[in-house]
């Protein structure tokens, strides 16, 4: 045949072999470029971080003396370690108590005939989509001692006059901290529940086991080590928390670590820097300690029990017990949602807060006329589109690397770097970020800036994004990739015309997660914008603090209201994406389906939301 | 079409399941099997040689292009080695349509738009999809995908088709079907393929060279009569169904050596040409339609032998009875004792060794076992 040609091509391929581009070393130098982006990103802001906290005043000073008197303010008092102490209770009780009702309910939606039980994805998945400060502020107002809505309504049904609840103590902190991780724990461990075979809980019940015995004595045993490793998740979340502590715990003089770095910087004439760090460093190193404890738990992967055959399960009914269950999905459902929401939407129209009288649309004139609301509202939707799209391209690529170059080094050095950003809390890594920004003169204008954000909220998004992307990826089989390159196209040419196609619609679920949740963060942005950068989460805070609450529900309802439009716009790309690529979005969906115990968050959220 | 070479090819994987010094020549125009047992190197040698494994040692020359040559650091891209190739999970592409998945080939290689038209229509013709032509891939059979499969694969005359065990996913019926079509389509196109199966009998069936592979290396290079009636070695007589093993002398007039003897070639009832190799007890029997084959404990292990059914009556021996077992001479197959690269293999799979543990209790004759269609070992008259 064509020798010529084919004695070129190898002379054209030896050439590039002597100049070091053959395919590995290509992936590797990719594999760099990426890690120190990344580290620029992630790993540059923790080591100022940790630099300034051994600093004696603030990032600007030009000739630093070094001293740990920081170290000795932030922890060597006695109200220090009951900060601590208090940090640790409240992230342990909500990780404990969350995982278990979140794992009940999994277990009720995927295994039982419980009445009501197929609203319980719906409302989780609306849970974790709203930003936390939504539950800490409507609950705030709701759980009011004198004008909450709970409480009138109690005395005005009971005649008593004292209150129902307080909402500015431990028992209003934990309910309200509690509503988060019960909703992450039931989507994370619904396709577990629902992947783990029949079989084990029919012998169990066969061998003279009641139902709900068999929950407890086979299910929850057999999936032991995702539960655990989910709680792990939840620990952490919960160690972290910023946005229900800064507006339960700080009125209820409850001291913890997240609250405690913010005061050091905003409450302080001039701000702590220093001490600020030495608590962050503090909750860093639990927190890489449990991130490591987690990673070692999901390595082992002890899922022998789960087959990958999701097959049809009859539900089971459960007799009795189900009313209980129906009862409890529906209190958590108001509790969760309904409430909050109808507060929310009440105090935005009331003229005095907790007055249900005279209600008027006033607060919506002021917020409109008098502050830069709509420019808010609108930054936060284009930051988290904006953001969340960086970070899923950004998740993807590292992804699909760590996919091909699984047993290199530097690959795994990639993975484990999206995972930084989880381990630093939110209001430590805009800490961190201010320290690496405000370090280098030329980044110094970046600070508060739109880019800024982006980049500050792409780098929070990452371990959301990067799950996403993961999940996505997992569903191409190996060989779908390989039969092109077989067929002649290169790398290149295969990510685009095969990779990308069938990846589309999991990359636009991730997208749009990702983008909900970066735009709903409080803890990231709170001490990185500027007055006239503001999002419009940060001015929802900043009105409520200043006691206008009507006027922080106004805006809070129209950040909802540009949370509807995101989901609109990232629908329509889905829908013009989906005429570009043609039949894919719709022929990817008929991919054989997954191990449901992999499988991901929009994945399980997009088959919930079809049928 | 080429021939393919493979020299001193190695693969090393942390858990020994790579592959070490395969030196192989795959002949012009010819249909040549990697067969062996799962994790035996077959796979990634044939990945090896289509670009989607990099070897870390040996050479590969397809035709007269070197296309790995881990010395002089030579490794051409798989999609500029011009092979094609069918994968076990089929891997059509579920966003394109059937007349689509096939001309992704043609259009990575730069074919005009008539050409693709042209060789597409062919192809389809010669798979007999040409009505299925417009339609998603996720719509088809299990059959007719194989078939999109194999059309894509040899679409644009690759100069070498690779099949990486593309039938396993087949029910038995269908497997049969698809395995002639393969060898038809070969011979009418006229292409140099390289198979990969654990399949004995489909290897036989496809091939004109059976390569035997196990842990790695491999074992023997035959004819598939060569490999099915003379093995070189025991892991090959074991793994191609050579159940008994008698020590060297037992059977007068072959020569010395270990002594290999089919099921089949082995009888209980003396028949002519056959000589006696041993006596024992009837362990059980397992009635396989024209035969009754029955296990029998030995001085020399426990032996598996065949007796002619007689019609609808029923077994011939019982449990527990005394018996006299045969062999033809002339289908005894004798290996020199310490040429066996995979003894140990065999020594740890080898049916017999487990089974001498198990007879340590008689009450319990082993008369049943699910697998096989079983009927109690009673004398019937």
């Amino acid at each position: 045949m064509c020798t010529d040609v084919q004695n070129k091509e190898v002379a054209i391929d030896m050439s590039l072999q002597r100049r070091g581009m053959r395919k590995p070393q290509g992936m590797t130098i990719v594999t760099w470029v990426l890690l120190a982006v990344l580290a620029c990103l992630t790993i540059y802001p923790t080591i100022t971080l940790f630099l300034g906290a051994f600093h004696d005043g603030s990032p600007f000073s030009p000739n630093p003396k070094w001293s740990l008197q920081s170290f000795a303010t932030a922890y060597g008092s006695s109200s220090s370690l009951q900060t601590i102490g208090d940090s640790i209770i409240l992230a342990l009780v909500t990780a404990i108590v969350g995982t278990s009702v979140g794992f009940l309910f999994a277990w009720v939606s995927a295994r039982t005939a419980v009445p009501l039980r197929q609203i319980l994805t719906p409302v989780m998945v609306i849970t974790v989509a709203l930003p936390s400060l939504f539950n800490a502020m409507s609950w705030s107002v709701l759980g009011n001692e004198n004008a909450g809505l709970v409480n009138q309504a109690w005395r005005a049904l009971s005649g008593a006059t004292t209150p129902l609840i307080d909402i500015y103590s431990w028992p209003g902190l934990l309910l309200v901290s509690l509503i988060k991780p019960v909703a992450v724990g039931y989507l994370l461990l619904l396709g577990p529940a629902r992947g783990l075979s029949r079989t084990l809980e029919e012998a169990s019940v066969l061998a003279g086991t009641g139902r709900i015995r068999t929950m407890f004595r086979v299910t929850a045993p057999a999936l032991a080590p995702t539960i655990l490793a989910v709680g792990i998740l939840n620990l952490i979340v919960g160690l972290e928390a910023f946005d229900v502590p800064a507006l339960i715990a700080i009125p209820a003089r409850i001291p913890l670590l997240s609250t405690a770095i913010y005061k050091s910087i905003n409450d302080q004439v001039v701000p702590d820097y220093p001490s600020a760090s030495a608590y962050a460093i503090g909750i860093c190193f639990v927190v890489l300690l449990l991130v490591w404890v987690r990673w070692r738990l999901v390595a082992t992967r002890s899922y022998a029990t789960v087959t990958g055959k999701a097959r049809e399960q009859r539900p089971w009914h459960l007799g009795g017990w189900s009313w209980i269950f129906t009862v409890a999905i529906v209190l958590f459902t108001v509790l969760a949602l309904l409430l909050p929401l109808a507060q929310l939407i009440l105090g935005s129209f009331e003229p005095v807060f907790g007055s249900l009288k005279n209600l008027t649309g006033g607060n919506y004139t002021t917020v409109l006329t008098s502050t830069d609301a709509i420019g808010a509202i609108s930054r936060s939707v284009f930051i988290g589109i904006g953001g969340g799209f960086l970070a899923m391209v950004f998740t993807l690529g590292i992804n699909y690397i760590v996919r091909h170059a699984a047993r290199r080094f530097s690959a795994r050095l990639l993975d484990a770097a999206t995972w930084l950003p989880a381990a630093l809390p939110g209001i430590v890594l805009g800490l961190a970020l201010s320290w690496a920004y405000l370090a280098v003169p030329f980044l110094r204008p970046l600070y508060g800036s739109p880019t800024m954000l982006i980049l500050a909220l792409m780098v929070a998004g990452f371990p959301i994004a990067a799950r996403a992307s993961e999940g996505g990826l997992v569903q191409i089989h190996g060989e779908l990739e390989e039969a092109s390159r077989t067929s002649g196209a290169n790398r290149i040419g295969t990510i685009g015309r095969i990779v990308l196609p069938l990846i589309a619609p999991s990359f636009m679920a991730g997208w749009l997660l990702t983008a909900l949740y970066v735009a709903g963060r409080l803890d990231v942005p709170i001490l990185l914008s500027t007055q006239s950068n503001q999002l419009a989460i940060v001015t929802v805070y900043e009105l409520y603090s200043n006691g206008r609450a009507g006027e922080a529900a106004a805006v809070f309802c129209l950040l909802l209201v540009g949370f509807v439009i995101m989901t609109a716009v990232l629908a329509a790309i889905a829908l013009v994406a989906r005429l570009i690529v043609g039949r894919a979005a719709a022929h990817a969906q008929e991919l054989p389906p997954a191990d449901p115990a992999t499988r991901d968050l929009p994945t399980l959220i997009r088959s919930e939301t079809r049928g | 079409m080429v021939d393919v070479q493979l020299t001193q090819l190695s693969k090393h994987y942390g858990d020994n399941a790579g592959v070490y010094d395969v030196d192989l020549v795959v002949p012009d125009g010819s249909f040549v099997t990697l067969l062996g047992p799962s994790g035996c190197g077959k796979t990634t040698t044939l990945r090896s040689i289509a670009g989607l494994e990099e070897p870390d040692g040996g050479s590969i020359r397809i035709g007269d292009r070197t296309v790995v040559d881990v010395a002089k650091r030579v490794f051409v891209q798989p999609e500029r080695r011009k092979v094609g190739m069918v994968f076990q999970s089929y891997a059509l592409w579920p966003h394109m349509t059937v007349a689509q998945n096939i001309a992704y080939p043609l259009k990575r290689r730069g074919a005009s738009r008539s050409e693709v038209d042209a060789e597409v229509g062919l192809i389809l013709d010669l798979v007999n999809l040409s009505t299925q032509r417009d339609r998603s891939v996720a719509a088809l059979s299990g059959g007719q995908q194989q078939r999109v499969a194999l059309a894509r694969a040899m679409v644009g005359h690759p100069v070498l088709t690779l099949f990486d065990e593309p039938l396993s996913n087949l029910d038995v019926k269908l497997r049969v079907r698809m395995r002639n079509e393969i060898r038809a389509l070969h011979d009418r196109v006229g292409m140099t393929s390289v198979y990969v199966t654990h399949d004995q009998e489909e290897a036989l069936a496809l091939s004109d060279l059976v390569v035997v592979m196990n842990q790695g290396r491999i074992q023997q290079v035959g004819s598939p009569q060569d490999i099915y009636e003379r093995p070189a070695n025991a892991f090959v007589a074991d793994f191609v169904g050579y159940e008994n093993r008698l020590p060297s002398g037992k059977v007068a007039g072959v020569g010395k050596g270990e002594i290999f003897v089919r099921a089949a070639a082995m009888s209980l009832d003396e028949l002519p040409g056959m000589v006696k190799v041993a006596s024992g007890t009837v362990l059980d029997g397992t009635y396989l339609g024209t035969a009754y084959e029955y296990r029998v404990k030995t001085a020399d292990g426990i032996l598996t032998g065949r007796v002619p059914a007689r019609g609808a009556d029923g077994a011939i021996y019982a449990t527990g009875d005394t018996v006299s077992v045969y062999v033809d001479p002339a289908r005894a197959v004798v290996l020199p004792a310490d040429a066996f690269p995979g003894a140990q293999a065999i020594e740890a799979s080898d049916p017999t060794a487990a089974d001498a543990v198990e007879i340590e209790e008689p009450a319990t004759p082993r008369v049943s076992s699910t697998e096989r269609a079983t009927k109690p070992a009673t004398k019937g008259k």
